[in-house]
């Protein structure tokens, strides 16, 4: 099998891992090696489905002796099936490289023998390419759960980011779906990446030069729509990962028909928007200051899929607003709906320079379509802003053209935003 | 008309050369209501003067910026320098340049609290063309493909709004330390070479047949487009197509230089 056929197959076969972006860690060129990492990443093209193209993404190999229901590459599958030598994705990796496609490597695998001899491969690949070749760019690997920690400790030295997909978000569904997979046996991987990381970042600060492990952090990823969990757990889910894994990213994949006539799995079309609203929910975890249990109180299991949750929020708690624009400080305005992190910045650096009114705003490039029903300035409202509260779900529910047709999908501008603080 | 007559203040065109025209507003005490880029100027409605660009007057204003207002003054200075603003009929800059002025002027007053100013129309043209030339930067360092010509060299063509070259090659210098690279901005007739330790920027006239003559394909080049095309068409999910989100993220307008939208 030629090149050109392994890699249709086995990017393929990759492409429904959502996670593409290149940011969290800043390195400069070296002399003698090849390539430097942006700490706010950089997307280098966008596939026809609008995601960022930021990484070569690629199994390593899509023969997988596990038979995950869920998933294109199970045994089970009649695919073709191949499998990359790590010198050529070595070669692959340094040529695109150098010509600007791409920003590094995302290298995952389908399980080949057994998980140890999968990850084996995957270190044997990333020590050609940082040993041999010098490549000094991004790159992203999988841990393979149930692989020797030995290993895993020793990718970790040569990646930039590592993750182990959750894929389902419940034991339950593990035990229906992914036979070979089991809670332990994935958390177990994360642990001993969080606690490395953990570790180098103390033991760089200690003695600069010290050899890092995974410097932008870790991420995972989880299918929607698989099967029956309600957004409630998923959000409280991701809450965990990130308080108690200290993860990057948590990614959110739709999921999409990989089999036909399964009676545990939906046939239908992927949840995008579903997947858009949970995106939301995780961005007011890691931005906005919001909790879990905010986003989803007692009694609502499920976004709702009319207008973004902090709409939803603002609707539960009219006991919160109106916020005077020129006095809140910078949390407070963030959980006005419509003003994101850019606008309330902008609101509190802007009034130090004195009192702001409407026009003001609108001339800072605050957009005033959902917050006015929120806020006051000086004391007081927008005109149209003043409607009785019984028709405020109306006003705010989303319809027409956006709401159908998702262009604003959030996964897609993530690689264009700032990680660095993250 | 006012009756004193109004100044025009000349440049050579350089971000050095507009650094000493914001010191000779100081130095010269001229409050100049036009700036213009390049040669002798006939106006009307001013007098022109001429300020001649000056190394060290340049870093003076520049550390004053970064010292005295702070580093993102600095860095929107250089940003909305190099951005393409509202232009006259001639083709001449328009409020560009003297918006900028103006904004560093201010900073000198208010200090780091330039920022705020943003009821200020000049302070938030300013800041707007600043982050429109700082985006297209950003994306042009994901967006520019280079091609590996025979006589070893990779060669990259862009058209940009704004004049981001300088940006481009000063990432590339970095990032590709240890490969020969040309950088060609085709639009203003200018190239960025990279000979392995520093690059130089030239002006490359439009008849010169460089796009042709740089070219010319090795044998593996085409392998590796051919590669990276069938890499792009595979790793997208038909199911989610989404040509709108698409051209939002990547406007047609730098499909024209990249491989993989290339026939």
């Amino acid at each position: 099998m030629d090149i050109l056929e392994k890699l249709q197959i086995l990017s393929a076969a990759a492409k429904y891992d959502v996670a593409c972006t290149s940011s969290g860690v800043n390195r400069q060129g070296r002399r003698g090696s090849l390539g430097s990492a942006a700490a706010c990443g950089i997307c280098h093209s966008f596939a026809a489905d609008g995601r960022c193209v930021s990484l070569l993404k690629i199994l390593q190999t899509n023969i997988c002796v596990y038979d995950c229901q869920y998933c294109v590459n199970r045994s089970s599958s009649d695919v073709p099936r191949a499998a990359f030598t790590p010198a050529e994705i070595a070669e692959l990796t340094m040529n695109f490289y150098r010509r600007n496609y791409i920003e590094g490597l995302f290298l995952s695998s389908a399980v080949m023998r057994d998980p140890s001899f999968t990850m084996e491969q995957t270190l044997k690949t990333l020590r050609l390419l940082r040993q041999e070749y010098r490549f000094n760019g991004y790159i992203h690997v999988k841990a393979i759960p149930g692989a020797d920690p030995n290993l895993i400790t020793q990718v970790g030295r040569l990646a930039d980011r590592m993750s182990v997909n959750i894929e389902l978000p419940s034991e339950k569904s593990l035990r229906l779906l992914a036979p070979d997979k089991t809670k332990h046996s994935i958390l177990t991987p994360m642990k001993l990446l969080t606690d490395a990381i953990v570790q180098a970042r103390e033991e760089t600060r200690l003695f600069p030069g010290a050899p890092d492990f995974v410097p932008a952090g870790q991420s995972t990823q989880l299918i929607v729509g698989a099967t029956e969990e309600s957004d409630k757990s998923i959000v409280r889910l991701s809450e965990g990962l990130y308080k108690r894994f200290g993860l990057k990213r948590v990614f959110y994949s739709a999921y999409t028909p990989v089999i036909s006539g399964h009676p545990l799995l939906p046939a239908s079309k992927p949840p995008l928007l579903r997947e858009h609203r949970l995106y939301q929910a995780d961005w007011l975890l890691r931005f906005y200051g919001f909790s879990a249990s905010e986003i989803l109180p007692d009694g609502n299991e499920n976004l709702n899929l009319a207008m973004d949750p902090k709409c939803a929020w603002a609707l539960r708690n009219p006991q919160f607003f109106p916020v005077e624009i020129n006095r809140a400080d910078y949390f407070i305005l963030l959980r006005v709906p419509g003003i994101g992190e850019r606008s309330a910045q902008r609101i509190v650096n802007a009034r130090r320079a004195g009192a702001l009114c409407f026009d003001h705003l609108r001339k800072i490039g605050v957009v005033l379509k959902r917050a006015q029903y929120f806020i006051t300035c000086a004391g007081k409202t927008l005109e149209t802003g003043r409607v009785p509260p019984a028709l405020l779900p109306v006003k705010l529910t989303e319809t027409g053209e956006a709401y159908q047709q998702m262009n604003l999908w959030e996964d897609g501008p993530l690689a264009l935003r700032d990680e660095a603080n993250v | 008309m006012s009756e004193r007559k109004r100044v025009a203040a000349v440049f050579d065109g350089t971000y050095g050369g507009f650094l000493c025209v914001v010191y000779s507003s100081y130095y010269d005490k001229l409050d100049y209501a036009f700036i213009d880029e390049g040669e002798v100027e006939i106006r009307l409605d001013a007098e022109p003067f001429y300020v001649a660009a000056d190394r060290g007057k340049a870093l003076r204003v520049l550390t004053a910026v970064r010292q005295k207002i702070s580093p993102q003054a600095e860095s929107n200075l250089y940003h909305a320098f190099l951005a393409d603003g509202p232009r006259r009929e001639d083709g001449r800059d328009d409020s560009r340049l003297i918006n900028l002025l103006r904004y560093i002027r201010l900073g000198f007053r208010v200090g780091r609290a330039v920022d705020d100013y943003t009821r200020e129309p000049y302070v938030r043209s300013t800041q707007k063309l600043a982050f429109a030339a700082a985006r297209e930067a950003q994306r042009l360092m994901g967006f520019c493909r280079f091609t590996l010509t025979d006589q070893g060299v990779y060669y990259a063509s862009v058209s940009p709004v704004h004049n981001v070259l300088p940006i481009l090659a000063e990432h590339f210098r970095d990032r590709f330390m240890n490969q020969l690279w040309i950088i060609h901005d085709v639009k203003r007739g200018k190239a960025a070479v990279y000979d392995g330790r520093d690059y130089r920027v030239e002006c490359v006239p439009p008849q010169a047949n460089v796009r042709t003559n740089v070219r010319t394909f090795v044998r593996e080049e085409e392998r590796f487009q051919h590669l990276w095309k069938a890499f792009f068409e595979a790793v997208a999910v038909e199911e989610r197509e989404n040509a709108k989100l698409q051209r939002q993220f990547l406007p047609a307008r730098y499909r024209t230089h990249m491989t993989e939208f290339l026939p």
